[in-house]
């Protein structure tokens, strides 16, 4: 992806009191100045007198450039952990999980562990043909109030389990909201559950877990 | 993008980002070594300004609420300056370390003779998720600690003069004020409203001095990479049957369903009660599940002990 930035000023007025008021329409449009690049001369050189008498501008401090993070590990009440991989989509739009069941994944197109809005979205297998149990097994035993954590490094950020739902796996996409990123920040567990189909080696149910951020 | 909101503003959004686009994109080409994007933001409520950089004039009569660039300066310290008329207002040394994107902010402090500043702010220009934006608010205002509210609600508190607040955010419209943390919440801007575009840093710079009237806001878009996938369409999370609940038999093979049929019966070769039994053994609690389903447990016992 090309580094190629550019830069568009759009001046908005204050608005007229509450929340109410758009205010874009009545907003003085900001100037846009051309955007001929000023080929910088040599740079001041480091000390050189003319430029010592010039202080330095400030840096700005960004409050929560840090907060969020891509999740690498997670813990269950048990004390059982998981590494946690970066998941996309297969070609027919189902989501990657980790064949190994004591590795889960976090799916990449929702949000960070610590973001503002949205579901962060963990998954993993509850049992393998090949593995046996995965990690994700204890899930069907969390109860509501427990809390489990995920970890990046020394950064953690720990939920507390709200509500469980159990779903058709068809109806997980259309009719859940556990992708959902437009909503309060939360984390979703996905394995599955019910009954299970030996033929087609697949679960009837989706079992989901809602958590709620924990304040630090 | 502009058919999703007929408010002029944010046309004019989708506009100036295509031609800038092109513009910056010729200008990229031209230089190999990397360079950085730098702009100046100005910031000084009622004052027409003369920027200059390392004592060349970038542009001349630049009226507050405008950004000024990109300009394309060399790794190493550079100095702004900005007059108005004779008088020197600012000047200020900062550095560009290498492939940065800048905005180098000239404002007014919050003190009492609200003395021009320049603050420098880096352009957190990284990847966000699909349909998300990168919202950064910077109070840059003469005025005190504040409260930065998305919805009416304070999402930071307590930000002074010279600080930002870093969120990545669904990209929808919201509505965003700034009051001051302490003396009664008192409005230091009043509620804008602003639309957000998906893959988008979005800097908004609350500025000016609310005592005299002239708080305002000034909008910087930049585009950023998006990376992640899309909405998953279907999670399979378990192909054992370890933990299972129980065990439905697929209609479709007709030899499990004969195995089922003969372990419901627990009798062989009675075709008509095979038949009849299909439909009610769809699902069979999984204790139940006779040793005469011997394909069934077979397969289970061999999961399981792997581990």
């Amino acid at each position: 992806m090309s580094t190629t930035l550019t830069g568009v000023l759009v001046a908005i007025g204050p608005g007229p009191g509450p929340a109410a008021g758009p205010s874009l329409a009545d907003g003085t449009l900001g100037r846009e100045v051309s955007a001929a690049p000023v080929v910088g001369p040599a740079a001041v050189p480091e000390g050189r007198a003319a430029s010592a008498a010039v202080p330095p501008a400030k840096l700005a401090r960004s409050l929560a450039a840090t907060v969020s993070f891509q999740p690498l590990e997670f813990r269950l009440p048990s004390g059982a952990t998981a590494p946690i991989k970066d998941s996309g989509l297969h070609p027919d739009g189902a989501l990657v999980i980790p064949d190994d069941p004591a590795t889960v994944g976090w799916w990449d197109g929702g949000a960070l562990a610590g973001d503002a809005y949205g579901s962060v979205v963990i998954a993993g297998h509850v049992d393998s043909a090949r593995y046996g149990l995965g990690v994700m097994a204890e899930l069907k035993t969390l109860r509501t109030g427990q809390v489990v954590e995920l970890r990046a490094g020394g950064r953690r950020m720990r939920y507390r389990v709200t509500s469980r739902r159990s779903v058709p796996q068809a109806e997980l996409a259309a009719r859940t909201d556990a992708f959902r990123q437009d909503i309060p920040p939360r984390l979703v567990l996905i394995t599955c559950g019910g009954a299970f189909d030996p033929v087609r080696h697949r679960y009837q149910d989706n079992l989901i877990i809602y958590a709620a951020p924990v304040p630090s | 993008m502009s058919s999703r909101s007929g408010r002029l503003a944010i046309r004019t959004v989708s506009v100036g980002l295509l031609l800038l686009a092109s513009a910056v994109g010729t200008a990229s080409l031209a230089s190999a070594a990397p360079t950085s994007q730098v702009y100046i933001v100005q910031a000084i409520a009622g004052s027409t300004v003369d920027v200059l950089v390392d004592s060349s004039v970038v542009q001349a009569a630049v009226a507050p609420k405008t950004v000024v660039g990109p300009l394309n300066l060399s790794v190493g310290q550079h100095v702004i300056q900005v007059r108005s008329g004779s008088t020197t207002l600012v000047s200020a040394r900062f550095t560009v370390a290498g492939k940065d994107s800048l905005d180098v902010v000239a404002h007014r402090a919050a003190d009492a003779p609200m003395s021009p500043v320049v603050t420098v702010f880096r352009n957190d220009t990284s990847s966000v998720g699909p349909g998300k934006t990168r919202l950064v608010v910077s109070h840059v205002a003469v005025a005190e600690p504040a409260d930065i509210r998305v919805d009416g609600q304070p999402f930071f508190r307590n930000v002074a003069n010279g600080e930002s607040l870093s969120l990545v955010v669904p990209a929808r419209a919201y509505s965003l004020d700034v009051v001051a943390t302490a003396n009664a919440g008192r409005t230091i801007l009043a509620p804008v409203q602003v639309t957000l575009e998906p893959g988008t840093l979005t800097r908004i710079f609350a500025f000016g001095s609310p005592a005299e009237k002239t708080a305002d806001a000034i909008v910087q878009v930049f585009p950023v990479p998006v990376v992640g996938a899309g909405r998953p369409t279907s999670v399979h999370t378990g192909d054992g049957g370890q933990a299972a609940d129980s065990i439905v038999t697929s209609r479709s093979v007709p030899w499990l369903v004969v195995a089922a049929a003969i372990a419901v019966l627990g009798l062989a070769g009675l075709a008509g009660a095979v038949l009849g039994s299909v439909r009610s053994a769809q699902t069979t609690a999984r204790a139940a599940v006779p040793p005469a389903a011997e394909p069934v447990i077979a397969h289970l016992a061999g999961g399981r002990s792997v581990r």
